[in-house]
């Protein structure tokens, strides 16, 4: 019986022209989509390789200098493109590209394409993912607003329910009808990112996997929307008022709440602006952490350490170059420094997002959003894992220079050269890309939320299905 | 086969029902002859479980209809007023959809029979209903119910807004299943059609059945009298 009221809600759907154009309307968009985003990240991509190719090569090709003065050429990393960043963009237009490393400074990213994008970013970029998150719910709702207010307005629920079904099966036979003609719309999104993938991409089992979940999360988010369009088509008396109530949730869902978290975040928890956390900094190394112990003193009570250790009465006569050591030694307190203040730092942007994480429990939207951009690798705590990883990077090819200062040159020798030899021990910089669960962990919340709010649409069926009949005159 | 028993019930404060007893045996046409608002709807509304009772009870096949809805459906079928039907698909799949959904698949040619019974023109049988008109519409409706085979048919006045032929071509459907021994329940205020068709006739007035009597002891005119003194 459930299959009959299905087979017909897909027949009726097939057979009706406004939904075909409509249909095709929205697959012309998904394309366009898929082929811009598909240029940005291979465009994107390249540029980022090319880049990190020619700066390795001009790490490598720099003349033979003082080790330390060799590390203050610097280094660079390169945030590279997910090859899923052509579904889902996520914050890769804000959190900018490339990190500069170099001896005591612990950069943050630069060339945010945010920066020297046009107004046409205002917008949001459109990606397919936006498609999916955005269009697609606003099209199921105009498909089944009037799944059942439309039916009880024409006359022909009161035929159905006198042929003995009950609402339960009704409510079942056109969720399958509607949830697949939702899947459908899906469809078409999964196929191309695949495509993509395997024909131009040559996709890892773990891209693969990653393209399996996201589908399968849509899967479930569209149909939540076609859960929740039918229930309030069954509760209203009107597709009028279905439709009214149904745009409602839509723009709290996508607009509304997800424009209150990201304020609320902002006034709750304000970050520092650029020049007080770089000032707070700056001081703290002068100054020491707890701002009592200056670097001179510092480097005096190392220095009579070393002498007594070594049982030597002055510095040159220290087995390794004092000036090397004491210069990592510096460095290793900066390291410090900056672990303090970017943690906080962290910790602040943690709590902003821990705002919108919550409102994933009420706004699906936002739970979607979430999972998705974690899924694709284009997400906060994908960047973080980035700087984390670049920053100790940092630190042991600074390392690395400085001890081959300490060990192979004399105090005050800074004739000594270090050679290509030296430079090539530094391993280019590789992002690792973190797994699956690791990158959706921050999110489960969401997921969670998700599965809640199915089990809510189920239970509020069943309820209704004791007193649905007398709901329709 | 139809019954009901001592239906009360209210819309807020204006009572529309004050206690209506009918029964409808089989082979028994019943005409529930009413003015707008005297009631007619709601007590079909209550056999079909679409409106609750205030007090009261109704049977189809001596089965509580409040209390098994699903199981009392089995045994009727329903004519609204106006049939509204599935303006995508056509006459022959509106009548496979509604027969199927009540357990009975029937191939093309059988369900074709049932849309030839009910008058309706052969070529519009494949033709989507979009195109039909209103008395075409209730020929699907009339198939439906045949389709159906059920032992009570109930309708809320079927024969409204049909030209004379079609009305005509209705009320031989009727006979044919009165003569096949099922019991017809018709909400009407067509008082010709009334005893042209009706076996029994109620007059129902302000919720209340004031008149019940057998078609053959009176003729057209004097119900007519009777009911307009009536309804009054």
């Amino acid at each position: 019986m459930i299959w009959i009221i299905a087979k017909k809600e897909l027949l009726s759907a097939w057979r009706n022209r406004t939904f075909l154009v409509a249909y095709s309307v929205f697959a012309c968009l998904l394309a366009t989509a898929a082929i811009s985003g598909y240029r940005m990240y291979r465009q994107q991509y390249q540029e980022r390789l090319h880049a990190a190719q020619e700066t390795r090569e001009q790490w490598l090709r720099q003349d033979s200098k003082h080790p330390h003065m060799a590390a203050h050429f610097g280094n660079f990393a390169f945030m590279p493109k997910t090859a899923l960043s052509m579904f889902d963009v996520g914050l890769d237009a804000f959190t900018g590209t490339t990190i500069y490393l170099e001896p005591h400074r612990q950069n943050d990213f630069s060339f945010k394409p945010a920066e020297v994008r046009n107004a046409s970013l205002r917008f949001g970029e459109l990606s397919m993912a936006l498609v999916l998150q955005v269009l697609l719910p606003v099209m199921i709702i105009f498909i089944a607003f009037a799944s059942f207010s439309g039916e009880r307005k024409g006359g022909t629920l009161k035929q159905l329910y006198a042929q003995g079904i009950s609402f339960s099966q009704l409510y079942t036979g056109k969720f399958i009808g509607y949830g697949m003609v939702a899947l459908v719309m899906l469809l078409p999104a999964v196929a191309m990112l695949l495509f993509v993938q395997l024909v131009f991409l040559e996709a890892t089992a773990g891209v693969i996997m990653r393209i399996a979940l996201l589908g399968l999360l849509y899967a479930l988010y569209l149909l939540l929307f076609v859960g929740v369009a039918l229930l309030v088509s069954a509760l209203c008396k009107e597709p009028k008022s279905a439709v009214l109530i149904l745009l409602a949730v839509w723009i709290a869902n996508v607009i509304l709440i997800p424009k209150w978290a990201a304020n609320a975040g902002d006034n709750l928890h304000p970050l520092p602006t650029k020049y007080d956390f770089t000032r707070a900094i700056k001081t703290a190394i002068a100054q020491g952490i707890d701002g009592h112990d200056p670097s001179g003193a510092r480097a005096e009570k190392l220095k009579k350490e070393l002498l007594a250790q070594y049982q030597v009465d002055s510095t040159s006569r220290l087995p390794f170059n004092y000036e090397g050591y004491i210069m990592q030694a510096g460095e290793e307190y900066s390291s410090l420094v900056y672990d303090k203040h970017f943690a906080q730092l962290e910790k602040t942007l943690d709590r902003q997002n821990q705002i919108s994480l919550w409102c994933s429990i009420i706004d699906p939207f936002l739970a979607v959003k979430g999972l998705s951009m974690s899924l694709s690798g284009t997400d906060y705590y994908t960047h973080l894992d980035f700087q984390t990883q670049a920053e100790r990077y940092r630190r042991d090819f600074v390392q690395h220079m400085n001890r081959d200062m300490q060990n192979h040159s004399k105090l005050g020798d800074w004739d000594y050269n270090a050679d290509r030899h030296v430079y090539e021990e530094v391993p280019p910089f590789k992002y690792r890309q973190r797994g699956i669960y690791e990158s959706v962990k921050p999110y489960m919340i969401g997921l969670g939320s998700l599965l809640s709010w199915s089990m809510l649409i189920l239970l509020s069926v069943v309820m209704l299905n004791r007193r649905a009949m007398q709901h329709i005159v | 086969m139809i019954k009901a028993e001592h239906l009360v019930k209210s819309f807020g404060q204006q009572q529309v029902l004050k206690g209506v007893t009918l029964e409808v045996k089989p082979g028994e046409v019943y005409c529930l002859l009413g003015a707008n608002g005297a009631g007619k709807s709601t007590t079909i509304n209550i056999l079909l479980n679409f409106v609750k009772p205030d007090s009261g009870r109704a049977f189809v096949n001596n089965i509580d209809v409040e209390q098994h809805p699903l199981e009392t459906k089995k045994y009727l079928a329903y004519i609204p007023e106006i049939v509204m039907l599935y303006p995508m698909l056509t006459g022959l799949e509106n009548v496979r959809f509604f027969s199927e959904l009540s357990g009975f698949s029937y191939s093309d040619d059988e369900l074709s029979v049932f849309l030839r019974r009910a008058g309706l023109q052969e070529a519009a049988f494949r033709k989507r209903l979009q195109s039909y008109s209103k008395g075409m519409r209730q020929k699907v409706g009339i198939a439906i119910a045949i389709a159906k085979n059920a032992g009570a048919l109930i309708m809320d006045e079927p024969t409204s807004g049909l030209d004379p032929k079609a009305t005509n071509e209705f009320t031989d459907v009727i006979r044919a299943f009165c003569t096949a021994g099922r019991a017809v329940l018709m909400a009407t205020h067509d008082i010709f059609n009334a005893v042209n068709v009706g076996t029994h006739i109620g007059i129902i007035k302000q919720g209340a059945i004031v008149h019940t009597l057998r078609a053959a002891d009176i003729s057209a005119p004097d119900l007519q009298q009777l009911y307009l003194e009536t309804i009054q």
